[in-house]
């Protein structure tokens, strides 16, 4: 019985975290709460929808006129996830994955034209601020419980279809507009990979997620107290920050063309009644509403809060 | 003191370090004696992602309703942590082993790296960004297969046991100052001390802090 109750909540986290990219990666508003993952691609939606098994495996294109979808890719793995578009929004961009099998990232075009399957274990990955390459990380859970173990950073350029390794390792990367470096983070310690240069270099901050304009980053690891660093000083902005954002669900992130501004989400959950004694740890039956909210880094307060409801 | 008879079976001295620490092999440059009381010796110094441990105590490798995991790591190097930390555990596992959600024992990770040999307990450790002064510990999602191994909540949904995970993350707060418990979003688990993670850091295993017991200040 629990199963019945799981999987169809499964898709819908899915669905919150990627409400949130989809509002900040599209210029369309999401006016409500969606239930699917989706992406805006030139006027049109794709979206995957994860509320069922089955449908897991699939990349759809959605007409919102007439509310049609019809499938574009369908993975040959039992899942697609971590969709997003190229900047240039000419491509989208997956990771496939199923039990035992190496992750794929697969690229494809609008139409659903396969581009490339890169079967290397990818687990994160980002555009490049043209969209026309990809960086990615490759790794995998090898040590049976002790999280993500990583083996290699590397380019794909989607043009020439050549991949290059430019690091060993990282576990967090982010391809920035500002410099456009790609920055990785491993072992403590940020490195900042030059494409034109091909060179490396440390740097002296603690994280990747940095601002638009590149004078803010976060701190990236999950395990880490949540902060906001000026890159000018490398010292922490505000420590206001960190009891704002302490019960926000996922770690926020920038909003685009707002230079200093974070997009904070808190979910609101339905919770299951305890059974026994003072239960600090239940089991989530379903999304009450997800609580938005933007925060100035300037103004150091909340400038603007919405509610969502499922 | 209460009288030593009334002492738990699994600590007999009632100094709140329980027999199978004080006798554990990894514990002896302690010097602990099960049969007289203690004082703690560990001190956890810093801060989990910035700090260091004096005079760790080991978690012996296994115990009632637990299993400590090595994985890439050798014997006697990845589980060393403060007392607190040690007796969370210990007694996590002895109220799941009698549960009736029981089926395996739970699965321990990484708390801090260690040498007995050196003395030198905590700090960075690759490739985890904390666990450096013994106030975290690493665990495994709960398998409804029975069988005691590692499981993706994202990729082996359908061997995921949601019920007993949710009774494991309790025993674990009923039995020490857990302050944070970091999940997979494919967890589904939620409450006051939760944290989800967004990421794919945690679909294999949960990642449990507890309050530092000497405060922050050292």
């Amino acid at each position: 019985m629990r199963r019945k109750v799981l999987l169809p909540l499964l898709g819908i986290s899915v669905v919150l975290i990627l409400t949130l990219a989809f509002k900040l990666l599209s210029s369309v508003s999401v006016s409500a709460l969606v239930r699917e993952d989706e992406i805006v691609l030139g006027g049109v939606k794709y979206y995957h929808e994860s509320k069922k098994e089955l449908d897991k495996r699939n990349i759809y294109i959605f007409n919102k006129a007439t509310s049609e979808k019809k499938i574009i890719y369908q993975t040959p793995k039992s899942y697609v996830d971590q969709i997003s578009i190229s900047p240039n929004r000419e491509f989208i961009a997956a990771i496939e994955t199923d039990e035992k099998a190496k992750n794929n990232l697969v690229v494809i075009k609008a139409n659903g034209e396969l581009v490339k399957a890169i079967n290397q274990d990818v687990r994160k990955y980002c555009w490049s601020p043209e969209g026309n390459k990809i960086a990615f990380i490759t790794g995998g859970y090898s040590e049976d419980g002790k999280g993500f173990l990583s083996d290699g950073v590397y380019v794909f350029d989607i043009a020439s279809s050549q991949l290059k390794q430019i690091a060993p390792r990282a576990y967090y990367i982010n391809w920035v507009a500002f410099d456009s470096s790609i920055y990785y983070y491993e072992s403590k310690n940020v490195f900042r990979y030059d494409p034109v240069a091909a060179e490396t270099e440390e740097t002296p901050y603690r994280g990747v997620n940095f601002s638009p304009d590149g004078q803010y980053y976060t701190t990236s690891s999950p395990e880490q107290p949540y902060q906001v660093y000026s890159t000018k000083t490398n010292q922490a902005v505000t420590d206001r920050l960190f009891a704002t954002f302490k019960d926000s669900t996922i770690r926020p992130s920038w909003v685009p063309d707002q230079k200093h501004q974070l997009l904070v989400v808190r979910t609101d959950y339905e919770l299951a009644p305890s059974d026994s004694g003072e239960q600090k740890v239940k089991k989530i039956l379903g999304i009450k509403q997800a609580r938005y909210a933007i925060y100035d880094i300037e103004e150091d307060e909340i400038i603007k809060e919405w509610i969502e409801k499922p | 003191m209460p009288p030593e008879d009334e002492c738990p079976s699994w600590d007999t001295d009632c100094d709140g370090i329980s027999n199978a620490v004080e006798t554990n092999d990894a514990n002896s440059y302690l010097n602990l004696d099960p049969d007289t009381p203690d004082d703690n010796p560990s001190i956890a110094h810093g801060n989990p992602c910035d700090g260091w441990l004096e005079n760790a105590l080991n978690l012996p490798n296994e115990g009632t309703g637990y299993k400590h995991y090595l994985g890439i790591d050798t014997i006697d190097h990845d589980d060393w942590g403060v007392l607190h930390l040690i007796n969370m555990i210990e007694g996590a596992g002895r109220d799941w082993y009698n549960d009736i959600f029981y089926s395996v024992r739970m699965g321990v990770g990484d708390l801090s790296w260690g040498n007995q040999y050196t003395q030198q307990f905590g700090g960075y450790w690759w490739p985890h960004d904390c666990h450096q002064n013994g106030l975290e510990v690493d665990m495994r999602y709960v398998r409804n297969d029975g069988i005691w191994g590692s499981l993706n909540v994202y990729t082996q949904p359908s061997l995921y046991d949601q019920d007993a995970t949710v009774r494991l993350m309790n025993f674990l707060y009923w039995n020490g100052d857990v302050v944070e418990i970091i999940v997979s979003r494919y967890a589904w688990v939620g409450g006051e001390v939760i944290t989800v993670d967004t990421t794919t850091e945690h679909d294999d295993h949960f990642h449990v802090r507890i309050e530092d017991p000497d405060g922050t200040g050292n």
